[in-house]
């Protein structure tokens, strides 16, 4: 189909899964140890976007301190990315459905 | 985002210009379709050019959603004037002779 479509729909499966992640995160603050994940969110989208891979590679989010348990999350840092992302989903949600109306009013003719 | 303008600025001539002007000289209802025809399909290469650049993150949220919104209002003023052309079309091929 269009590949504007197939853009933003890359752009919702990257915010999907980036948001999974995230979650983990936040599931994971307390326990000693953990390293707070991330993925670079530019590079895989590109690289979804150009070769259409689904594959995204985790990274370990650069931090700041760690706690005195090894636990590198930073709730703080996760909420402001969660909000992040869902602002990049709800635009390409935005976008999705007035490009899918178009098409349906192109085929419909307005009536 | 493009102005409304009245309707002598777009042909770049006074609606005294345009009442003298003869033969081929005229601005035909044609030529003014395809032209408009044509620029609608340029904004609509443009919103897509803008999703893709919104991809690589050259372009902000706002202007992505202005280039989409720029997009379908053109599309949805193409499509009501292809309408009010085919009413008009249907009402002189029913009248009466």
């Amino acid at each position: 189909m269009d590949n504007s479509i197939k853009i933003l729909e890359k752009i919702m499966d990257l915010c999907t899964y980036r948001q999974k992640i995230l979650a983990s995160n936040i599931a994971n603050a307390d326990t000693p140890g953990y390293k707070a994940k991330d993925i670079n969110f530019k590079e895989e989208l590109k690289k979804a976007v150009e070769d259409g891979t689904s594959s995204f590679e985790i990274i370990e989010s650069p931090t700041t301190m760690p706690n005195r348990d090894g636990n590198t999350v930073n709730i703080e840092v996760e909420m402001t990315k969660v909000a992040e992302t869902m602002l990049m989903y709800n635009t390409a949600t935005q976008l999705l459905s007035t490009r899918i109306r178009m098409l349906k009013d192109a085929i419909k003719g307005g009536r | 985002m493009t102005e409304i303008k009245n309707i002598s600025e777009i042909l770049g001539k006074s609606l005294e210009e345009l009442k003298n002007l003869k033969g081929a000289q005229k601005e035909s209802f044609e030529q003014v379709l395809k032209d408009a025809i044509k620029e609608a399909s340029q904004i609509e290469k443009e919103a897509q050019n803008a999703i893709e650049a919104f991809a690589k993150g050259e372009l902000s949220i706002h202007q992505v959603v202005m280039a989409m919104q720029k997009a379908d209002l053109t599309l949805q003023t193409l499509i009501q004037v292809r309408n009010k052309v085919i009413t008009a079309y249907e009402e002189i091929s029913r009248m009466q002779v």
